[in-house]
């Protein structure tokens, strides 16, 4: 049954219960729990940077609570190191000619913790329509935007979502005990692909959730005991949680009742026996922890990469990041109004060296990126990309021949029609020391090149949006440079970065918070191809828009990142490297280290 | 007697109401957090607008009432122990504070107990062996132990038997009971780290304040009546010692805790108070840091009630008024 424990009868009862088990576990047995000696065969141990702050699955954005719930709950589906459909709770998928209605069929092994039973159909369409669909998102679902698309009109059949009729919800409807339908107001046929049902995870059983629907209890539901300790997750997980300590761990021994193990492939899944997240904040207590071999995986910092390669014991992975970290021109009001030309901003981005970067700066664990697709995405075409070389002298010519009016060179340096210097401000999140070394590398190099002047502004990463990014002018702190911003750019469904270009009156209240005026109508663009039932035309509408944006460089874009991953050598993946990396990790093998 | 110790703790009351307010209103004035900032950004990516992205993270973190009424609520709260909901950890504050005090009390007592034994023990020795081997090598074993910093001392130590001899855990975990062999072990490197300095810092105020009383004209005649070392150095030095070393206890307890357990369990990964309170406060979660404030301001004030009824136990010359 759900509960809402928040009372203060039962914070005093909780008191005394917690007191007792103080009590009573200092002076437990004098013995290790079974498996804790450390050198049990088949226990995964993973360190993670930060605690998991949410385990509400409606309410989930960080990757720390996603990879803990994916542990004890699979996903609607993955796709694999081809952009490949691999099935998880979802079975299979089907779409009609227009991409309008997508039926998708569910596994039929799936069943919750009792006393839930069976999971089916209907628990994920209560989930989709009466909580992420709510009436004024009364569960405060975090990506509730996802199930809803913008219209000229709602059409019949369709629910607006909002007070104007410019969005409409998407129309889930049960068609079978194992089946659902999907129905778009448009055409749709990047869905598969773009963040609504891949990754999925917000399903919770009805029965557990109807009281708090019935009452419109967000709060209730988010506090549930059985939301937030994931109990509820039955068979349908690797593995089954048994415990969670705060700043501490997750442990979760293997699931025997897998569901996926009534698939071909997957019968004897997971091979791990046991996992563990262990957190660890500090980065050298993780790599202390996995060269003495305490734990099976983290993350490796590019600046130890060569080291821990060197490692007999350690295994270091390279896997593409579908980011783009960018320097970003401040085309509003209180930017300097320069960099509303184009051909300015493609003198800035020659005049930096971004191979020099990659390699001094990255490690060489990164690739430049000359717009904001990377180069192994199908949308990504040579043909029309422009790729802007490091050329100082033709970064200088093209500057000064394409300053605006009042602006022109003196003595080497830009100047601005009172002959005054001009001076950029580069704000930057401190947080990170390779976005200060890029700062600073950056500023040299238009120093040097350009003969333009920039001042540093090494900011806190929540003072850069509010103050800067996410303020209009007059409220905004100044700035002309932006770094330390890396942007998603969905290689597989890249009509989901539209935010980022669409012009609004307000930008600063949008993701163009750097007010590009999108002259060729990119925005337009991804909208329209979004809706385009021709594959083909819509791949080559794709192209277009990056190569415009590789033209019209309305952003730096530097390079795209790899994440290393630290492994002991005795993990044995079945998958090789991409941005997909873990989407098989219920096959992986831990063999016994020699 | 009773009408001082009622007064003291009338003043608690005081001192903690005055606390917990100040500590309240910063951190409801306090800009958005990097979370709550990364939060936001993500929505207005996925194409919602600034100020409902910000709207929806307030709603999520349960701030949809005033300033005014979240202050009521939450002292209300306090006084009929409903500490709130902790947004970081989802879960009641008083689960948090209930389930992380105990990883701190098992190598911050020991620690504690260590440093106020050995660090007396050898303050006196050295104050009563002034200018021996043993008095310089205990003063330099001080001074490097006060100088050594605790994140770079814990670090290397863990690199040195976790890493290099691999005969200690490199960091802390739950899975081992606590009574157990494992726990045993993973605790001790926290405590050789937070052992170190406060023994240092202990044996210095010891072998100060001893030192005073060392060539005072009590000892030397106590001495010539023929009193045993031993007796004279226990006696005679260490009891006047004790008062204001007494002092100086509280304090560096508090110390211990507060200072050395944040970085401590930052570094071992211990999810004790201070972790749990270092997180809180990064992450702005209002109820658990005012929750974890007020634990240390409680410590703090009645260590000082009772280090001021020690004083009168040590040293019948302080007097309070009404004693009789």
């Amino acid at each position: 049954m759900p509960s809402n424990s928040n009372t203060g009868e039962n914070r005093r009862r909780d008191v005394l219960k917690s007191a007792a088990i103080g009590s009573v576990a200092f002076l437990a047995g004098c013995t290790d729990s079974p498996a804790d000696d450390g050198t049990d065969v088949g226990h995964w141990t993973g360190a993670q940077a930060s605690e998991a702050p949410n385990y509400n699955v409606f309410r989930i954005t960080d990757t720390t609570s996603g990879n803990r719930v994916s542990r004890v709950l699979d996903s609607a589906y993955v796709f694999d190191e081809t952009d490949d459909f691999v099935p998880r709770l979802v079975r299979s998928y089907e779409t009609n000619d227009d991409f309008t209605e997508w039926t998708f069929t569910i596994t039929e092994h799936g069943e919750w913790s009792a006393p839930y039973g069976s999971m089916t159909a209907e628990d994920w369409v209560y989930s989709i329509t009466e909580i992420i669909q709510g009436e004024d998102n009364w569960a405060n679902v975090s990506m509730a935007d996802n199930w809803r698309m913008g219209v000229d009109e709602v059409p019949d059949g369709f629910e607006a979502a909002g007070e104007d009729d410019t969005q409409a919800w998407f129309d889930v409807e049960q068609t079978g005990d194992y089946e659902l339908e999907v129905r778009t107001p448009d055409p749709f046929p990047g869905l598969l692909k773009s963040p609504v049902l891949w990754g999925f995870q917000a399903v919770v059983p009805k029965g557990l959730a109807e009281p708090y629907v019935e009452e419109r209890n967000g709060e209730g539901l988010n506090k549930d005991e059985e939301i937030q300790g994931l109990s509820y997750t039955g068979n349908l997980g690797a593995f089954t949680v048994e415990a969670l300590e705060t700043e501490s761990r997750m442990y979760a021994p293997r699931n025997d009742d897998y569901y996926l193990r009534n698939y071909e492939g997957y019968e004897d899944a997971p091979n791990i026996q046991e996992w563990t997240y262990q957190v660890m904040r500090e980065e050298s207590t993780r790599l202390s922890a996995i060269q003495a071999g305490d734990i099976t995986n983290t993350g490796i910092p590019a600046r130890r990469a060569d080291e821990f390669e060197a490692m007999d014991d350690v295994q270091v992975i390279p896997t593409p990041t579908v980011f783009c970290n960018s320097l970003m021109y401040n085309m509003r009001s209180d930017g300097w109004d320069a960099l509303e030309t184009a051909e300015v901003r493609q003198a800035l981005t020659m005049a930096v060296d971004r191979e020099s970067i990659v390699e001094n700066i990255e490690y060489g664990y990164a690739d430049v990126a000359h717009t904001l697709q990377p180069e192994y995405s199908e949308f990504y075409d040579d043909s029309q990309v422009v790729e802007w070389e490091y050329d100082p002298d033709s970064a200088r010519d093209r500057l000064e021949s394409s300053l605006p009016g009042e602006y022109g060179y003196a003595d080497g340096r830009v100047v601005d029609g009172d002959g005054e210097e001009v001076t950029l401000n580069y704000v930057f999140t401190d947080a990170s020391k390779s976005t200060k070394l890029i700062a600073r590398y950056v500023q040299t190099e238009f120093e040097d090149n350009l003969g333009l002047a920039v001042t540093l502004d090494p900011v806190p990463w929540n003072s850069m949006l509010d103050e800067y990014f996410y303020a209009a002018p007059g409220d905004a702190q100044r700035w002309d440079l932006m770094g330390g911003v890396g942007r998603n750019s969905y290689p597989r469904a890249p009509e989901a970065t539209e935010s980022y270009w669409r012009e609004t009156d307000e930008p600063w209240n949008t993701a163009n918070g750097y007010g590009y005026d999108d002259p060729h109508g990119i925005a337009d663009r991804l909208a329209k191809s979004a809706r385009m039932t021709d594959l083909d035309e819509r791949q080559a509408v794709l192209a277009e828009v990056f190569g415009i944006l590789s033209e019209e460089q309305p952003w730096n874009f530097l390079f795209f990142g790899k994440d290393l991953n630290g492994y002991r050598n005795s993990v044995d993946p079945t998958e090789e490297p991409s941005i997909s990396w873990g989407y098989d990790l219920v096959r992986w093998q831990l063999e016994t280290e020699q | 007697m009773k009408r001082y110790i009622a007064k003291r703790l009338a003043w608690t009351v005081v001192a903690t109401w005055i606390t917990v307010t100040i500590t309240f209103l910063l951190i409801d004035f306090s800009p958005i957090s990097a979370s709550g900032a990364t939060f936001v950004d993500q929505q207005v990516q996925a194409g919602m607008n600034v100020n409902e992205a910000r709207e929806l993270y307030r709603q999520q973190l349960g701030y949809g009432d005033t300033v005014w009424e979240r202050y009521t609520n939450f002292m209300i709260g306090l006084v009929t122990l409903d500490w709130g909901w902790s947004m970081l950890y989802n879960q009641p504050v008083i689960d948090v504070i209930t389930s992380s005090w105990i990883y701190s009390f098992q190598y911050v007592f020991p620690a504690t107990v260590l440093s106020v034994g050995l660090g007396f023990g050898i303050g006196l020795y050295s104050a009563t062996h002034q200018h021996t081997a043993e008095d310089y090598a205990a003063t330099l074993f001080a001074f490097t132990g006060i100088s050594l910093p605790n994140f770079w001392f814990a670090i290397m130590l863990i690199l040195l038997f976790g890493v290099h001899f691999d005969v200690l855990p490199s960091f802390y975990t739950t899975k081992h009971t606590l009574l157990s062999v494992g726990n045993v072990k993973q605790l001790i490197l926290p405590i050789v780290v937070l052992g170190t300095s406060a023994i240092a810092t202990e044996m210095r105020y010891a072998r100060a304040e001893s030192l005073e009383y060392v060539q005072a004209e009590f000892v030397k005649t106590a001495r010539a009546k023929g009193l045993s070392e031993r007796e004279i150095t226990l006696r005679h030095i260490f009891r006047p010692a004790m008062v204001p070393l007494i002092t100086i206890l509280v304090g560096d307890v508090l110390g211990l805790l507060f200072a050395g357990a944040y970085v401590l369990e930052v570094i071992f990964q211990i999810p004790g108070l201070g972790l749990v309170s270092y997180q809180a406060i990064i992450q702005q979660d209002t109820p658990l840091v005012l929750a974890t404030v007020l634990i240390p301001v409680l410590i703090a004030i009645v260590g000082n009630l009772v280090q001021d009824v020690c004083y009168t136990i040590l040293d019948p010359r302080i007097d309070f008024g009404d004693r009789e």
